[in-house]
């Protein structure tokens, strides 16, 4: 028997082990349980300075009230789908390659976006660059935002065909995406954060979304007075959860 | 038999350990998992909580992830928000470190990572709600070469929202009242009856939208039923309300109780309930019927409020092509006759 309680510890050890490993909030595999979190209690404040005490597990009433109650859906429906709490966000790559841009001819990259919401909340995807395309070894040397075929602003898309415009902008086709990029042929310039710009909405819904996908094309062209070469920009995405 | 049990054992802890140490991954090059994207919280002042925030990378890189901290407001219609560029509150920490944000770490593909935030209010802290996001810079952790060669480098931002309530007892002093009840008065009969409730919280925390609407139309006393949705209000406060209808929450319950069955056969259970949800969970109301007539009653019930409207029906297009017809009957009579004359 005692063989047998040896062998079952041994057995089960890596698993005690991995409990008590979840009771400690900065390690990386501890998991989270939603709704109520009751951990313990503790004096927080050590230097004193509001006199507190730290008492932990504090989640107010909220949309489908506390974990595993049901004060909030007497004579409603709206259970079945409070316990999916996830919002991901998914980029398919992270770098765009155009090669050594060529004056005259378009150079064009793409990738998707993909969001899920998980709860019945909606989302807001925004995106904006760090500043214009610029050349690696000239940061004075810049690509700037385009303005389309006869004009386009970072919130209004505007057909961009002609290679002889220069610039670099972006399209966005997909679910839920802002209704000025009527077809592949509209494009907007990004919001340049060096300038101050706001970000601006590509993608939104107030409603649950899975899987929603939108495919961001990329589009680029110098114009003929400048240096051929790499140019170099950061776009960053911004995925908001609604509440 | 005690063979039997130790192998049985042995392979039900493999299982578990197995379960603890893998997440799903995504073929995208950056694919993160935030959760909760929205807390509710309260803490009392002179009082601590804990509100941390699981994050899973399921992309296919090493992530350099960087927290910071912002306000928002709400957008006052849907639920959305608006991000300010930083915060005025200086009482949430990561691990008690005011100075963490800001901070980068790591999360490497398949991996987990739990930022331990912390809320601290002074006894003396004003009794209101506070709206804050935390924002995680998520980019990937780039070799220089790869770095200098690319014309585009992308990275993402991923928030995660904190509602904080600083109340002394803990209640729940949210109110929430109808601001707005548009419906028509009169409706054609061929046509619907369209419908928007707003709800505004005049108390002083979040609340959710608790109600239904019932349509009654003689002889019958409920004619149809919505049920609002439990969308949160802020303080202060106001949104459309979403609801369904109740025909539609049934069908929700018989899709959601299917839910084993359908995972068990690889459906995707999920993507089944979002696409209803999408659909069914409305906020532009529509009572449509194949024909409209006489007086329709919409009793609203919001919280502790509650209101009639009545919506009356008339077949205004049958009567506008009765009166027409005859006086297009003797236009083109007389039309005839003119062709008739010159010929």
């Amino acid at each position: 028997m005692k063989k047998l309680s040896l062998i079952f510890l041994l057995i089960f050890s890596p698993l005690f082990m991995g409990s008590a490993k979840a009771e400690n909030m900065s390690s990386n595999s501890y998991y989270l349980q939603f709704g109520n979190f009751n951990m313990g209690s503790g004096e927080f404040d050590r230097g004193n300075q509001f006199g507190l005490t730290y008492t932990l597990g504090g989640t107010a009433i909220g949309p489908f009230g506390e974990y595993g109650t049901s004060q909030y859906f007497i004579g409603s429906g709206f259970q079945y789908i409070y316990q999916i709490r996830q919002f991901s966000f998914s980029l398919s790559k992270l770098i765009i390659d155009f090669g050594e841009l060529t004056a005259g001819i378009f150079a064009n990259d793409n990738h998707t976006l993909t969001i899920n919401t998980g709860s019945a909340g909606g989302y807001q995807i925004y995106v904006f660059e760090n500043r214009p395309l610029t050349h690696s070894n000239n940061s004075s040397e810049q690509i700037s935002n385009t303005t389309c075929n006869s004009g386009c602003s970072k919130s209004l898309a505007g057909i961009w065909d002609n290679p002889s415009n220069d610039g670099f902008g972006y399209n966005v086709l997909g679910d839920n995406v802002a209704s000025d990029f009527i077809n592949s042929s509209y494009f907007r310039p990004f919001a340049d954060n060096s300038s101050g710009e706001d970000m601006e909405i590509i993608m939104s819904s107030p409603d649950v979304a899975f899987a929603e996908t939108a495919t961001i094309t990329y589009q680029a062209v110098p114009s003929v007075a400048q240096a051929a070469g790499d140019y170099q920009t950061y776009v960053i995405f911004v995925a908001v959860p609604g509440y | 038999m005690i063979k039997k049990i130790l192998l049985t054992l042995l392979l039900l802890s493999l299982g578990c350990l197995k379960a603890h140490s893998v997440l799903a991954q995504s073929t995208d090059a950056l694919s993160i998992n935030i959760s909760p994207p929205v807390s509710y919280l309260y803490v009392k002042p002179g009082a601590g909580i804990s509100a941390p925030i699981y994050l899973e990378n399921q992309g296919r890189y090493t992530l350099r992830v960087t927290p910071q901290l912002v306000d928002f407001w709400p957008n006052q219609e849907t639920g959305q928000v608006i991000l300010k560029q930083s915060s005025s509150f200086k009482h949430l920490s990561i691990a008690g470190d005011y100075h963490a944000w800001g901070k980068e770490f790591i999360i490497r593909p398949g991996e987990s990572y739990t930022l331990p935030l912390t809320i601290a209010i002074p006894a003396d802290f004003p009794q209101e709600e506070y709206y804050l996001s935390v924002l995680f810079n998520v980019e990937q952790m780039l070799i220089p070469d790869l770095e200098n060669n690319a014309n585009t480098i992308l990275s993402g931002v991923v928030a995660s929202h904190l509602i904080v309530s600083v109340n002394l007892d803990g209640s729940d002093r949210s109110k929430i009242i109808v601001k707005d009840f548009k419906l028509p008065k009169i409706v054609d009969s061929l046509m619907g009856i369209n419908f928007q409730v707003w709800a505004k919280n005049i108390g002083l925390n979040a609340g959710p939208i608790r109600g239904k609407l019932m349509i009654s139309h003689w002889p019958s006393p409920k004619e149809d039923i919505y049920e609002f949705y439990p969308d949160m209000v802020l303080a202060g406060s106001q949104r459309q309300a979403r609801g369904m209808s109740e025909e539609n929450l049934l069908n929700l319950k018989t899709l959601s109780e299917q839910e084993e069955l359908m995972l068990a056969n690889d459906q995707d259970f999920f993507e089944l309930q979002s696409k209803f949800l999408e659909k069914n969970l409305l906020a532009d109301f529509s009572y449509k019927k194949a024909f409209l007539l006489g007086a329709y009653d919409f009793r609203l019930e919001l919280g502790e409020e509650a209101q009639v409207e009545r919506v009356i029906a008339l077949p205004f297009s049958i009567i506008i092509i009765i009166i027409a017809l005859p006086v297009f009957y003797r236009f083109l009579i007389f039309l005839i006759k003119s062709i008739a004359i010159k010929k």
